[in-house]
C-alpha cells in the first residue's frame, strides 16, 4: 500500500463516518496567538514577530465515534524584517507555514478505544523536557522551549487501548515515520559551533512507505493506590539525525551533509508516587544501540553505544495554589568516543515554580542548570487573563553559561516576549 | 402470698415495658454517622450522574472570575471534572479515583498526578468539587444541637478517616427537620479553621431533593468567597473505565 493510498483510505473512512451522521453536532474552535520578541543581549533586535491561527473542529458522530481535526497557519516576519542578523536563507522555510495538526477518528466502546489518523501520543511523567515523550517528533526550531503541545508534530498512526478499571494496555502503529524539525542555518537555534559557510545540509526525508519502515510500540500502565507505574517499548527511527558527510568540491571546499535516521529500540519505565505533601516522579529509558556522530580524521563518523536516561523529580504540594517541583535527569552513554559532536553524559537539574501572584496574575518559571557543562536556561512567564477568551503573557528566555555549553552556545538567542492568546468557539 | 407475687410480677412487666419503650424512643435519635449519611443523599442524584457547576469567585463583593465545569460522578470514589468555560481554560480536566487525582491540560496532552490539597480555583479545592459525600471519608460524632440561620440543627464533628482526604476535620450542621446540610466549617490538621460552607438552593430533581448552591468562605478573609451553583443534573450509565486516567485526554 503506498503512502497516497493510505491517506485516500483514511479520507474515505472519514467521509463515510460523516455521511452516517449528517445531523450530529459539531463545534469549531479557534486559537489566535501573536508574539513579539526582542533579543536581550548585544543587538537588542527583533527576535520574533509571529502570528498563528489554529482552527479545530470536533464532531460527535455517535455514542461511540468522534471526529477531531485541526489546522494551523503561521506567519513569522522576523526573518524578513531583520536580514542583517538572520541572513537571506533563514526566512525561506521559516516565514510561513500551513500544517494539519490533529486529524483523527476515535471510537470509544468500553473497554476498547481506537484512534486512527494524525495524532499525538504522549508518554512520561517528567516536566520541562522530552524524555519518555519519544513517539511524536518535535519542532526544535526554537529548541523545544515552552508550548510542548504546539511543538509536538502529530503523526498518522493507529492507536488502540484496552482499559481495565485501574490498568491499561496501549498499542501504537506508525505506518510512516517522521523526524524532528531542526533549526535552519542562520536562525537563533542553529548550532553555533558549525562554520557552515561552505557546508550544505540535504533535506531530511521520511523513509519510503513500507511495512519494514513502520514503527510500533506498546505500553502497559497500572495504578496501585497512590502509585502510578508504566512500562513501554517502542521500535522506531531515531527522531534526531546522524549525518553522512560527502565532499562536493575541493576548490573551493564544499561539503554536503546527508541526514540519516537509523532504527532504534527503546524500553522504559515511568511512575509517580503520591505522599500527599510530596509527589515523586521518575522515568528510566534504555536504548541498547543509539547512534551518534563524532569527528574523526577530519570528517564525520558515526558510532553506537547503549544509552540510559533517568529522571527523578519531586513536587511539593503544600503551597495552596502554588506548585513547586524539582527534577534531576541524566543521560549516560556506556561507550565513549573522542570527538563526539553531542554531549555524552549530560546531567540537568531543573526547578519549576507556578502559581498565583495577585488576583488572576500568575507566574510560571522554570530554571534548568546543566551540571555537566555549567549551562543555564531560565524561562519566565507572567500570565494575565484579560477576559474569558483572551490572555496576555510577558515572558523571557535566558540562555546562559560558557559558549561550549548546550545552553550557553545559544546565549545570543536570549529574548523577552509579549504574547497575546485568544480562544473562541468550542462546545 | 400468691396475690403479692402476681402483683410484683405485674409491676415488673410494666416497668420492663416502660423501660423498653423509653429506650426505643431514645434510639430514634440518629448517631453522627447516620446524620451524615442522610445529609449526603441531598448531594447525590444517582450512583452515576452528571451535572454542571458554575464556580464564581468573589472578593469584597466583586466578581473576580467564573468557571464552569461539567462533572461526572460514579458512586463515592469516581469523578471527572471537565472545564467548559471560560474558553481559554476549556479542555482542562481533573480526574479523581478514590483519593488519587490527575490533571489533564491540553497543552501537556497527558494526565499528570496532583495532590487533593491543591486549589482548583478561588476558595475551592479540588476535593470540594470532585468529592460528593462526607460519610465515606470521615468518622462522624454527634456533638449536640444548635440553631443556625433559624433552623434547629444537629451538630456533627467529622474527623478524617485517612490522611488523603481534603480536610482533617469538619464541623457539620444538619437540619433536624429534613436532614438537609446547612453549614460546615473545615479545619486543617493543626486545628486551624480554613474555611466555611453554607448550603442552599434546595430543589426537587428526579423525585429527590438536592442542594444546588454552595457558598465557600475563607476563614481568615471572609470577604473572599466562592459560590458554586449546580445545575443540569442527569442520571448517567458510566463504566468504571470512563474514570481510568488512560481514557482521559484528547
Amino acid at each position: 500500500m503506498s503512502d497516497r493510498s493510505f491517506f485516500v483510505a483514511l479520507a474515505l473512512v472519514f467521509v463515510s463516518a460523516f455521511a452516517t451522521a449528517p445531523n450530529a453536532q459539531g463545534a469549531y474552535r479557534f486559537k489566535v496567538e501573536s508574539r513579539l520578541g526582542y533579543h536581550l543581549l548585544n543587538n537588542r533586535d527583533l527576535a520574533t514577530h509571529r502570528h498563528r491561527l489554529e482552527v479545530g473542529y470536533d464532531k460527535r458522530l455517535s455514542r461511540t465515534w468522534m471526529f477531531r481535526g485541526s489546522v494551523r497557519a503561521t506567519s513569522e516576519a522576523a526573518y524578513a524584517a531583520n536580514p542583517e542578523r538572520f541572513g537571506q536563507s533563514a526566512g525561506r522555510s521559516n516565514s510561513s507555514e500551513f500544517v494539519v495538526r490533529d486529524l483523527y477518528l476515535e471510537a470509544k466502546r468500553s473497554p476498547w478505544q481506537l484512534r486512527v489518523g494524525n495524532q499525538q501520543v504522549v508518554w512520561g511523567e517528567a516536566f520541562g523536557f522530552y524524555y519518555a515523550d519519544i513517539i511524536n517528533p518535535k519542532d526544535l526550531r526554537e529548541m523545544g522551549l515552552w508550548d510542548f503541545e504546539s511543538q509536538r508534530i502529530p503523526l498518522p498512526m493507529v492507536q488502540f487501548k484496552y482499559l481495565g478499571s485501574s490498568w491499561a494496555l496501549q498499542g501504537v502503529y506508525v505506518p510512516s515515520p517522521s523526524f524532528h524539525q531542526m533549526p535552519s542555518q542562520g536562525t537563533d537555534f542553529f548550532p553555533s559551533g558549525y562554520a557552515l559557510g561552505d557546508v550544505t545540509i540535504a533535506e531530511d526525508g521520511a523513509p519510503s512507505f513500507s511495512f519494514s519502515n513502520a514503527e510500533f510500540g506498546t505500553r502497559l500502565s497500572k495504578q496501585l493506590g497512590s502509585f502510578d507505574l508504566s512500562t513501554f517499548a517502542f521500535s522506531y527511527f531515531d527522531r534526531m539525525p546522524n549525518y553522512e558527510a560527502s565532499v562536493v568540491s575541493l576548490q573551493p571546499l564544499s561539503i554536503r551533509l546527508k541526514p540519516l535516521h537509523r532504527r532504534i529500540f527503546t524500553a522504559g519505565l515511568t511512575g509517580t508516587l503520591d505522599f500527599s505533601s510530596f509527589l515523586f516522579r521518575w522515568e528510566a529509558l534504555y536504548t541498547p544501540t543509539r547512534w551518534f556522530d563524532y569527528l574523526a580524521n577530519g570528517t564525520i563518523a558515526t558510532n553506537s553505544s547503549p544509552e540510559l536516561t533517568y529522571v527523578l523529580g519531586a513536587d511539593y504540594t503544600g503551597l495552596g495554589s502554588w506548585y513547586c517541583g524539582i527534577q534531576f535527569s541524566q543521560t549516560k552513554r556506556v561507550k565513549s568516543y573522542a570527538g563526539a559532536l553531542t554531549a555524552e553524559n549530560p546531567a540537568l537539574l531543573s526547578l519549576h515554580l507556578n502559581g498565583s501572584l495577585w488576583k488572576d496574575l500568575s507566574l510560571d518559571t522554570t530554571w534548568s542548570y546543566m551540571i555537566s557543562d555549567r549551562g543555564l536556561l531560565g524561562q519566565f512567564r507572567l500570565i494575565q487573563p484579560l477576559s474569558r477568551a483572551v490572555e496576555f503573557q510577558l515572558g523571557a528566555d535566558a540562555l546562559l553559561g560558557p559558549s561550549t555549553s548546550q545552553f550557553g552556545q545559544y546565549r545570543e538567542a536570549s529574548r523577552a516576549m509579549l504574547i497575546l492568546k485568544a480562544y473562541f468557539g468550542g462546545a | 402470698m400468691r396475690l403479692v407475687r402476681r402483683g410484683i410480677i405485674g409491676v415488673f412487666w410494666v416497668l420492663l415495658t416502660v423501660f423498653v419503650g423509653l429506650n426505643a424512643f431514645a434510639g430514634a435519635q440518629p448517631d453522627g454517622q447516620e446524620i451524615t449519611k442522610r445529609a449526603d443523599k441531598v448531594r447525590v442524584l444517582a450512583d452515576s450522574q452528571s451535572f454542571l457547576v458554575r464556580v464564581s469567585d468573589f472578593s469584597g463583593g466583586k466578581l473576580l472570575r467564573a468557571t464552569t465545569y461539567k462533572v461526572y460522578t460514579k458512586g463515592q470514589d469516581f469523578s471527572l471534572v471537565d472545564t467548559v468555560d471560560p474558553p481559554r481554560l476549556r479542555g482542562r480536566k481533573m480526574l479523581m479515583n478514590g483519593n488519587n487525582l490527575w490533571l489533564f491540560l491540553p497543552e501537556v496532552k497527558r494526565p499528570t498526578r496532583v495532590s487533593l490539597q491543591q486549589r482548583l480555583t478561588g476558595e475551592v479545592a479540588n476535593g470540594d468539587i470532585a468529592r460528593t459525600n462526607f460519610e465515606a471519608d470521615y468518622l462522624a460524632e454527634l456533638a449536640g444541637s444548635e440553631v443556625i440561620g433559624g433552623k434547629d440543627c444537629y451538630k456533627v464533628k467529622l474527623t478524617a478517616r485517612h490522611k488523603d482526604v481534603t480536610y482533617r476535620g469538619i464541623t457539620y450542621w444538619v437540619a433536624k427537620e429534613n436532614f438537609y446540610p446547612v453549614k460546615a466549617t473545615f479545619f486543617a490538621l493543626s486545628g486551624k479553621e480554613l474555611k466555611s460552607a453554607e448550603y442552599g438552593g434546595f430543589k426537587p430533581l428526579f423525585g429527590k431533593t438536592l442542594f444546588t448552591q454552595l457558598t465557600i468562605r475563607d476563614a481568615l478573609q471572609p470577604s473572599k468567597y466562592s459560590v458554586l451553583q449546580y445545575y443540569n443534573h442527569k442520571k448517567e450509565n458510566l463504566d468504571d473505565t470512563f474514570f481510568n486516567k488512560e481514557s482521559v485526554g484528547e
